[in-house]
C-alpha cells in the first residue's frame, strides 16, 4: 500500500517522503501506517529499499500569511483551496537494507539509491519476515547503525521497533529484551547520569 | 627448529618494558594463558618469549552481558555477526631469548617489528626447551610437566648437577605439597641413572615411605638396587670429640661469664690432651674442669667450677653423646644410598647440633678428600658427592638468630660447590629463613605461598623468577610450583609429578577419625538417669529442661 513518494534526500540512506495527501491515495491509510519506527519499502527495478521511519514534519508554507478567521480547515477550503493542497506531512526515511525479488536481503547500507518520486509503500508481513528472516533465523544487523543515529527520538524509535520484533518474534525475546534494556538504560539512566 | 604451526597472533610492538612486547590475538580455544610460552622467528632463530600479561582488548559491550540466558554468541549473531567474533586479547609477552646449547637461553636485545607473527611453542619444542637434559639422561630429576600444557605433554627435567652443586630451595605454605616435591626429588635421585648419595634431615619422620622404592621395579637395573635406611632417634650417636666450643655452649645455655671462661679453657685443654692420647670425652673435660688452673689454686672448691660440672655431667648422661660411637660417613651417605635422618622426639637444641656436627664432618670429609689430605679407608674419606636435603631449613638457619647450624650451613652454601657437598633447604616460612642463606640456593621450587612476609622473603631473596611468576603464588593449587635457576633453561609453571613411593605426609582428615572412633570401655552409668552399663550415652532433651 503506497503512502508517500520521495522528495528529496540529505544522503546516501536518509530520504524525505511526502505523505500523500487527500485524493492521492488509491487505498486509503492511517496515520498508524506512518508512525514513527515503521518499516516502509522503496521499490527500484528489482530490489526493494527496505528504510525506517525515523522523523515527521508538517509542511506548512504559507502559515502566518492570512488572518486567523480564515485560517480553519473549513474557511480554507472556501476562500484558498489551492493552499490546502500545499500543506504536507514529510516523514524522514532511514534505509536500512535491501530485499531482492528471491527473497534475499541484506541488512545495512544498501548500495542503491531512491529517485525523487520513488514511491513509498507499508511493507507487508511477508515483507517484514523476508527481511528480518532472509538467513533463516532473526537478524537486526542495521541496529547497530540505527543506535549511531544522534537524533534524540532515535532510541524511542528502536524500543519500539524491537517490542514489534519481540511480539512477531517470540523465540528471540529474551535476547530482544536484552537489547531494549540496553537502550532503555541509555534513554533513562545516562541522561541523569550526566545531570547528578 | 622451524615453525610448525599456525600464527596465533601478530606483534603489536613494544611492551611496558625493554624486554617485552605486545601482540593481539583472538585465542577462541584459550590456549594463550598466562605462563605459557609463544616465540617468532628471527632469520633461523626460534626466539621465545613467557606470556605475563593477557588483557582483553575488545569484547561486546557489559550491558550484552547482563543476562546470563542470552548467549553473546547468540547476540552477536543478531547483530549481524555471523560467525561471532570471539575477544579479542593484548598478550604482553617477556622476552626469554633464543637457546644456545652452550649459553642458555640468550637475550637476542631486539623486540619482534610490529605486524611478526607469533606462534605458539608446540609441546616437543618446549620438552627440547625447558629441560637441559633428556629424561632418563645421568642427571636429570623429572619433577612434573609444564602446567599450561595438558599434564605429562611437556615434562620438565631438572639438571641435578644444576642444584646439588649450587643448591636447592623449596619453599612452600604448609600443605602446598613441599615435603611431596622433596620426595619426587629423591625419588628421582635414587633412579638407575643417577644413583646419589643422599641425606635426609627429617623432624617429623615423615619421609620413611621412601623405604619403599627399594622394592619398585622403576628403580632397579641389572646392576642397581636403590637403599633406604632409616635412623631413628635411638640409633643416632654423636661422638663426643666431634663437639665444637659452640656446640657444648649451645647444649648448656645459660653459663655466666666465669662458666664461659672455664669451659673455654677445659674444652681447650681436653682437645690439645686429645692429639696425644686420641679422641677427648666428656671425662677428659670433666678432669680438665677441675684442674685448677695457674692463677686459681682454689678452683675445685669454686662454686662456679661445681655448677659447670653439673651441667656437663647432665649432658654426659644424655644417651645421644657417646665418646666413641658415630655415625660412619661412609655408612651415613653413599651412591645408591638414601639416608633418612628421623630427628623426631629429640629436642631442638639437641636436633641442632646433630645437624651441625653433621654437617661439619661432611664438609669436612669433603674438603680433605678433593684436597688431598685424606686417603682410602680413613674416617674422613668421602670420595663422592653428597646432596643433603633439610626440612623446616628455618629451624636451621633462621633469620632472627645465629645458631650452631647457621655457620656451617652458610660456608657450606658458599664453599659447598668446590668440594660436592649440596643441600637443599625446605621451609615453610621463607620469611624466618636466614635471607643470605635463601639467595645462596641457586635452584627454587616454589610451590603455593600465601603470607605476604614470605612473598616478599621469596621476591627480594630468588632473582631468577620474575614479577609476573611471583605474582602467581598465592594462586597455585596443592602440587603446582615454580621452578627457577640453575637447574632449568628458564623459570616455568609446573605440575608436580605423582609419586611412585607413597607420601609419608598425608593431610590428616580428623572428621574421619573422630567418626570412627569408638570407644571400647563401656560408659559409667550416668548417675541422675541411670544409663545401663554397656549403652552409650545419649542426650535427650525435654520441654521441661530449662534450656
Amino acid at each position: 500500500m503506497q503512502i508517500g513518494t520521495i522528495v528529496s534526500s540529505r544522503s546516501h540512506t536518509l530520504y524525505t517522503c511526502r505523505i500523500l495527501g487527500r485524493g492521492e491515495a488509491a487505498e486509503a491509510f492511517s496515520p498508524a501506517d506512518h508512525a514513527l519506527g515503521t518499516l516502509v519499502g522503496m521499490r527500484l527495478e528489482d530490489v526493494t529499499l527496505v528504510a525506517i521511519l525515523t522523523d515527521t514534519q508538517l509542511y506548512n508554507p504559507d502559515y502566518g500569511s492570512r488572518s486567523p478567521r480564515i485560517t480553519q480547515p473549513d474557511a480554507l477550503a472556501v476562500f484558498a483551496p489551492d493552499y490546502l493542497d500545499e500543506l504536507a506531512t514529510l516523514v524522514e526515511l532511514t534505509v536500512i537494507g535491501s530485499l531482492a525479488e528471491d527473497g534475499s536481503a541484506q541488512q545495512g547500507c544498501a548500495s542503491l539509491a531512491a529517485s525523487i518520486g520513488t514511491v513509498v509503500s507499508t511493507l507487508s508481513e511477508a515483507e517484514f519476515d523476508a527481511f528480518h528472516t532472509a538467513g533463516g533465523s532473526l537478524r537486526i544487523a542495521y541496529l547497530p547503525g540505527l543506535l549511531a543515529n544522534p537524533q534524540p527520538q532515535m532510541l524511542q524509535v528502536l524500543t519500539r521497533l524491537l517490542a514489534v520484533l519481540a511480539e512477531r518474534y517470540p523465540d528471540e525475546a529474551p535476547s530482544l529484551q536484552l537489547l531494549a534494556d540496553d537502550i532503555a538504560w541509555r534513554t533513562s539512566i545516562r541522561p541523569l547520569e550526566a545531570r547528578l | 627448529m622451524s615453525a610448525l604451526h599456525a600464527a596465533v597472533g601478530i606483534t603489536q610492538g613494544p611492551g611496558e618494558t625493554a624486554n617485552s612486547y605486545v601482540f593481539i590475538a583472538r585465542d577462541p580455544h584459550n590456549h594463550l594463558r598466562h605462563g605459557e610460552f609463544v616465540y617468532y622467528q628471527a632469520e633461523e632463530r626460534m626466539v621465545l618469549g613467557r606470556i605475563s600479561k593477557r588483557e582483553l582488548a575488545r569484547s561486546l559491550p557489559d550491558n550484552l552481558l547482563a543476562d546470563p540466558a542470552v548467549s553473546p554468541d547468540h547476540l552477536a549473531g543478531l547483530l549481524g555477526l555471523d560467525p561471532p567474533p570471539s575477544g579479542l586479547y593484548r598478550l604482553s609477552v617477556s622476552l626469554l631469548g633464543y637457546l644456545d646449547k652452550a649459553l642458555g637461553f640468550v637475550n637476542p636485545h631486539a623486540l619482534p617489528v610490529p605486524g611478526t607473527p607469533i606462534y605458539l611453542a608446540a609441546d616437543a619444542q618446549l620438552t627440547a626447551l625447558l629441560s637441559r637434559l633428556s629424561a632418563e639422561a645421568t642427571g636429570a630429576v623429572q619433577i612434573g610437566s609444564l602446567l599450561t600444557r595438558e599434564s605429562g605433554r611437556v615434562p620438565l627435567q631438572l639438571d641435578a648437577r644444576g642444584f646439588t652443586s649450587t643448591h636447592l630451595a623449596i619453599i612452600a605454605s604448609t600443605g602446598a605439597g613441599k615435603s611431596y616435591l622433596a620426595g619426587v626429588i629423591v625419588e628421582e635421585l635414587m633412579m638407575p641413572h643417577n644413583r646419589a648419595a643422599v641425606l635426609v634431615i627429617d623432624p617429623h619422620a615423615e619421609y620413611d615411605t621412601l623405604e619403599d622404592l627399594q622394592r619398585l621395579p622403576q628403580f632397579a637395573a641389572a646392576d642397581y638396587a636403590p637403599q633406604v635406611q632409616i635412623l631413628r632417634p635411638a640409633d643416632i650417636k654423636v661422638r663426643m670429640s666431634s663437639l665444637e666450643i659452640g656446640d657444648l655452649r649451645y647444649l648448656m645455655p645459660n653459663l655466666s661469664e666465669k662458666m664461659h671462661n672455664n669451659l673455654n679453657r677445659a674444652f681447650k685443654d681436653s682437645r690439645s690432651g686429645a692429639r696425644a692420647r686420641g679422641r677427648w670425652t666428656f671425662q677428659h673435660l670433666r678432669e680438665a674442669i677441675t684442674k685448677p688452673a695457674d692463677d686459681t689454686p682454689e678452683a675445685t672448691t669454686d662454686p662456679t667450677v661445681g655448677a659447670l660440672l653439673w651441667r656437663v655431667e647432665a649432658l654426659a648422661e644424655n644417651k645421644l653423646f657417646d665418646a666413641d660411637q658415630d655415625l660412619k660417613l661412609g655408612e651415613l651417605v653413599r651412591p645408591g644410598l638414601c639416608t633418612i635422618l628421623q630427628l623426631n622426639e629429640i629436642p631442638e637444641r639437641e636436633q641442632r647440633v646433630i645437624v651441625a656436627t653433621i654437617l661439619r664432618r661432611l664438609n669436612q670429609a669433603r674438603m680433605d678428600t678433593v684436597r688431598g689430605r685424606t686417603v682410602r679407608g680413613a674416617e674422613n674419606y668421602l670420595p663422592y658427592p653428597v646432596f643433603v636435603l633439610i626440612e623446616e631449613a628455618h629451624n636451621y638457619a633462621p633469620a632472627s638468630d645465629d645458631i650452631i647450624t647457621s655457620a656451617v650451613l652458610k660456608q657450606i652454601l658458599s664453599e659447598g660447590r668446590k668440594f660436592g657437598l649440596g643441600v637443599g633447604l625446605i621451609s615453610q616460612r621463607p620469611g624466618k629463613l636466614d635471607s643470605d642463606v635463601l639467595s645462596q640456593c641457586m635452584t627454587q621450587c616454589i610451590l603455593r605461598v600465601v603470607n605476604s612476609v614470605d612473598q616478599a622473603r621469596i621476591a627480594e631473596s630468588v632473582g631468577s623468577v620474575g614479577r609476573d611468576l611471583l605474582d602467581e603464588l598465592p594462586n597455585l593449587s596443592k602440587g603446582q610450583a615454580i621452578i627457577a635457576g640453575a637447574s632449568v633453561n628458564t623459570p616455568v609453571l609446573i605440575q608436580v609429578r605423582t609419586r611412585l613411593t607413597p607420601h609419608g605426609a598425608p593431610d590428616p582428615d580428623a572428621p574421619s577419625q573422630w567418626r570412627s572412633y569408638r570407644n571400647d570401655e563401656p560408659p559409667e552409668p550416668h548417675p541422675a538417669r541411670g544409663i545401663p552399663p554397656g549403652a552409650y550415652p545419649v542426650l535427650t532433651f525435654h520441654e521441661d529442661d530449662p534450656f
